[in-house]
């Protein structure tokens, strides 16, 4: 069984038909691809899987169970992560506290343990505090934990979206363009994150980027999109050649 | 660790030593009764503050509406403490009507979160703007229902509540309310309202449920709402719905804006400051409420974190950010300097 | 059956200010998203404003002429007190999230009535307002309508009938729909966004002022503290319309005014909270208002 299915899923905004007949079938630990010019739908799309739209047709199956009745934050304990296209942090709150927010659920205790500060809600607190320590250092940001999340410099805030998407402890990590507006070198770091994280965590990635080097380099299926079609679906050697996708987008051979 | 002891019993002290040094005061009447009764409306003023920063400054829902579930506890409280104490034979003075006091005051806290929850629940999910008014409304109404209770005096108001508040519970409860908010704050519950605050789609992909964890800040400041309701009835031993009419929740508004929203430090400045120093301007009377006004806007243009500028008292334990400007907190802290040394 | 036709004249003529009421707190919402909460307070200006020019006029009588000099220079007062307003209190907190508008409204709106109650050439004692139009009566088949009801409906008809046509058919209203869909690009385009949210604010105080001297006509006692009540219920009606239409707030300001009026022949004192409720109840099904679009966030 797939980890994730969306079958003939569209959505229709007024008089647009933004998304149409998307289907897509993730297996456990693969790396998927959207790519497309820009108003094909892919974050569109990213919103209908993570549950923040709601498809008008199709259904969307995470682990055999349908999604379309749930609120994002249901679809998050259903092991759905994400990162958002514009930055969504909690700037003014610190690093560690972003991470500890996602580390919501990991914790049990309840209101009145809360606000009188039991022996639960102390040792759960103390839990998080580590745990989110430690994901911090895995990706070398411990020592900045205690800065404001808005003013790290754009790079890291990046990558601290993903730091806290991990912190839910996802089975899949919706990525949206998490190299926009970078150089070549931190392109570069994006990957090597990208494939940390797949390294150390069990995770099913899905992708949406612009920059097709890297996009070439680490999916391992591509799914094309093009005013809401799906034009073409394989792996890159496939994408790269295929000529509707190279008229609709690529351009002149495959160059980012 | 230990250092973080030490501190917080030097500032348990300090209460305990404030709190004497109030009291040993006013029994010597350098702070006379009148001004006794401003210090404990202060501290009611600072709770309601408190209660309000939950739900405006961690939350960031603006509410117009806390003055009508004040109204609920002061209401509710009342009534249980005129019906029972002649029914059990007390007078205010007895130990017996403290305990009684507490009861009528938790029923009255409890009532009055269970409106906010009423009021929550639907509303949450319309825009932020609307809930502005849909606060405001709802304390109107609830004014207007208790204009129609013959029972409790309508709109001429309710006469010869057993007066059972005192510096000691007032004292206490502030403490209590600072306790609790702050564990509040540094829970899953107080990160999850602020990440609400700081991005509420980004809070629900990450798994916070926004409506609910709204919903439990409305009702729990609906509950703190509530007992300041219960001690302002018992203090004043009259009240009536003019008591909590809009002025009163767009004073509180002042008072959490002036002192500096989102902190717990700014709340108790905000309600403590601005309760007081109209009693140092008493030839300002008529103006009182053009100064809140200016002070007002002078704040949010200007200082939007207030006087607190978004710091916590250390032995609070909140980790806050604070406005690097600061040049209002530097002048005070100057012209104390040149009031120490310069004057006598 | 006469007395249904006198509910419904009055229905209309309560309705009828708050519509226009209404109309002016949507056009400021529509250009800089925020509810100007002291909007109302505008109306009481109008009021008292009016009541200074008429006094400064009072050699001249009461013919026509002078009651048209009355109107036309209260509006231009209050316009320009709320061009000032809007520069001083709510331009520096366009960048900021809207809890801080809505705070300095409050603010604004405070600031406003309670100057004028301390100021001796105001102050918190009500005062009467002048008849400026006649007090005749109409009767026709036997139900009795008055110059002034005819007056207030006619008016305010003619004035939203104009916000309408503003809105669609002039330039400045077509630059007032760009700037409120998107103040940045509309800059871009070459509009001078400070200028239109001037006029935008400037237009809406007019109409409040407007409203002002409507309503006290009908009701000859104002004070400082007049505006609460009626911004509410016109703000009522404004979110009811669904927020940023000015066709809703006419729609919203009629039916909350025929409503008012049904309840308040059944029970008077009901008829307060029950707008509230009503507004509640039609939020709950439709979050945007009966004729609003929902604005959908970008994610």
């Amino acid at each position: 069984m797939s980890i994730l299915e969306a079958r003939g899923v569209g959505i229709t905004f007024g008089g647009l038909r933004a998304v149409n007949d998307f289907n897509l079938s993730l297996e456990k630990g693969e790396l998927t691809a959207i790519i497309g010019p820009n108003g094909a739908g892919k974050t569109t799309t990213f919103n209908m899987l993570s549950g923040i739209y709601k498809p008008t047709e199709g259904d969307i199956l995470i682990n055999g169970q349908s999604i379309l009745e749930c609120h994002p934050h249901e679809v998050s304990s259903m092991g759905v992560a994400r990162t958002f296209q514009n930055i969504r942090l909690f700037t003014k709150l610190s690093v560690l506290d972003n991470v500890k927010v996602a580390m919501k659920g990991k914790t049990t205790y309840g209101f009145f343990d809360a606000i009188l500060r039991t022996r639960k809600c102390k040792s759960e607190e103390k839990m998080i505090e580590e745990k989110s320590h430690e994901l911090l250092a895995l990706f070398n940001m411990d020592d900045v934990s205690e800065l404001q999340a808005g003013n790290l410099p754009y790079g890291e805030q990046r990558k601290l979206e993903i730091v806290r998407a991990l912190a839910t402890d996802p089975q899949i990590l919706f990525l949206d363009e998490p190299a926009a507006g970078m150089n070549e070198v931190e392109i570069e770091e994006v990957m090597e994150v990208i494939a940390d994280v797949r390294k150390k965590f069990d995770i099913t990635v899905l992708l949406i980027e612009h920059h097709m080097s890297m996009v070439m380099k680490i999916a391992e299926h591509i799914k094309v999109l093009d005013f809401g079609e799906t034009i073409a679906e394989g792996k890159p050697e496939e994408i790269q050649a295929n000529p509707q996708v190279i008229e609709a987008y690529l351009g002149k051979g495959g160059s980012s | 660790m230990k250092n973080m002891k030490k501190v917080i019993r030097k500032e348990y002290i300090c209460f305990i030593a404030i709190y004497l040094l109030i009291l040993f005061l006013n029994s010597q009447g350098i702070i006379n009764n009148y001004l006794f009764q401003v210090i404990m409306l202060a501290g009611i003023n600072i709770i309601m503050t408190l209660s309000l920063n939950l739900v405006n400054g961690i939350t960031g829902l603006f509410s117009l509406g806390q003055a009508g579930f004040m109204a609920i506890g002061a209401y509710i409280s009342a009534i249980i403490t005129t019906q029972l104490l002649p029914v059990l034979g007390l007078r205010a003075s007895d130990a017996l009507s403290a305990v009684l006091f507490l009861f009528a005051m938790i029923i009255g806290g409890i009532i009055a979160a269970f409106g906010g929850f009423l009021i929550a629940r639907p509303t949450l999910k319309v825009k932020g703007d609307y809930l502005a008014i849909i606060t405001l409304g709802f304390g109107e109404l609830i004014r207007s229902v208790i204009r129609l209770i013959e029972f409790v005096g309508g709109p001429r108001g309710m006469i010869n509540i057993p007066k059972l508040t005192n510096f000691t519970w007032i004292f206490v409860v502030v403490l209590l309310v600072v306790y609790t908010s702050r564990n509040f704050i540094t829970s899953t519950y107080g990160r999850a309202c602020l990440a609400i605050r700081e991005n509420e789609i980004a809070a629900e992909a990450m798994g916070t449920d926004a409506r609910k964890y709204k919903t439990i800040a409305f009702t729990y400041s609906a509950f703190i709402a509530g007992i300041a309701g219960a001690l302002f009835a018992h203090l004043l031993v009259f009240i009536s719905p003019d008591n909590f009419a809009y002025a009163k929740s767009s004073d509180l508004l002042v008072y959490l804006y002036t002192g500096g929203v989102g902190t717990i430090t700014g709340s108790v400045l905000g309600g403590f400051i601005m309760t007081i120093m109209p009693e140092f301007l008493r030839f300002m009377e008529d103006w009182r409420l053009v100064i809140y006004a200016l002070v007002l806007l002078y704040t949010i243009i200007f200082r939007p974190y207030g006087i607190a500028g978004n710091r916590e008292m250390k032995f609070l334990g909140i980790k806050t950010y604070a406005e690097t400007e600061g040049k209002l907190w530097k002048k005070i802290k100057q012209r104390f300097k040149k009031k120490g040394v310069g004057k006598a | 059956m006469v007395k249904a036709i006198q509910l419904i004249v009055y229905g209309l003529q309560v309705g009828s200010i708050y519509a226009l009421l209404a109309t002016g707190y949507t056009l400021v919402y529509g250009i800089i998203k925020m509810i100007n909460l002291a909007h109302a307070d505008f109306m009481m200006l109008g009021a008292f404003v009016s009541l200074f020019v008429y006094t400064a006029l009072s050699g001249f009588g009461s013919p026509w002429w002078v009651v048209a000099v009355v109107i036309v220079a209260t509006m231009i007062i209050v316009a320009l007190l709320g061009g000032l307003v809007e520069r001083i209190a709510y331009k520096p907190l366009r960048n900021r999230p809207t809890l801080s508008s809505l705070v300095a409204a409050v603010g604004v709106s405070m600031f406003i009535q309670n100057f004028l109650r301390c100021i001796p050439v105001v102050g918190p004692v009500p005062r009467a307002y002048p008849s400026l139009f006649t007090s005749a009566n109409i009767t026709i088949g036997g139900v009795t309508i008055s110059a002034i009801q005819i007056v207030v409906i006619g008016v305010s008809f003619v004035l939203m009938l104009a916000m309408q046509l503003l809105v669609s058919k002039t330039s400045i209203g077509k630059q007032m729909i760009a700037a409120s869909c998107d103040k940045d690009g509309s800059a871009l385009m070459g509009i001078n966004v400070n200028r239109i949210i001037s006029i935008t604010f400037c237009i809406g105080s007019g109409l409040a002022a407007i409203c002002g001297i409507l309503y006290s006509s009908v009701y000859p006692s104002i004070h400082v503290y007049m505006a609460a009540t009626i911004g509410n219920k016109a703000f009522i009606s404004a979110v009811l319309g669904g927020i940023g239409n000015t066709k809703g707030a006419v729609l919203g300001g009629l039916m909350l005014g025929m409503v008012e009026v049904l309840l308040q022949s059944f029970n008077s004192s009901v008829s307060y909270g029950a707008s509230f409720v009503i507004m509640i109840i039609i939020l709950l099904y439709k979050p945007a208002g009966l004729l609003g679009t929902a604005e959908t966030e970008k994610v």
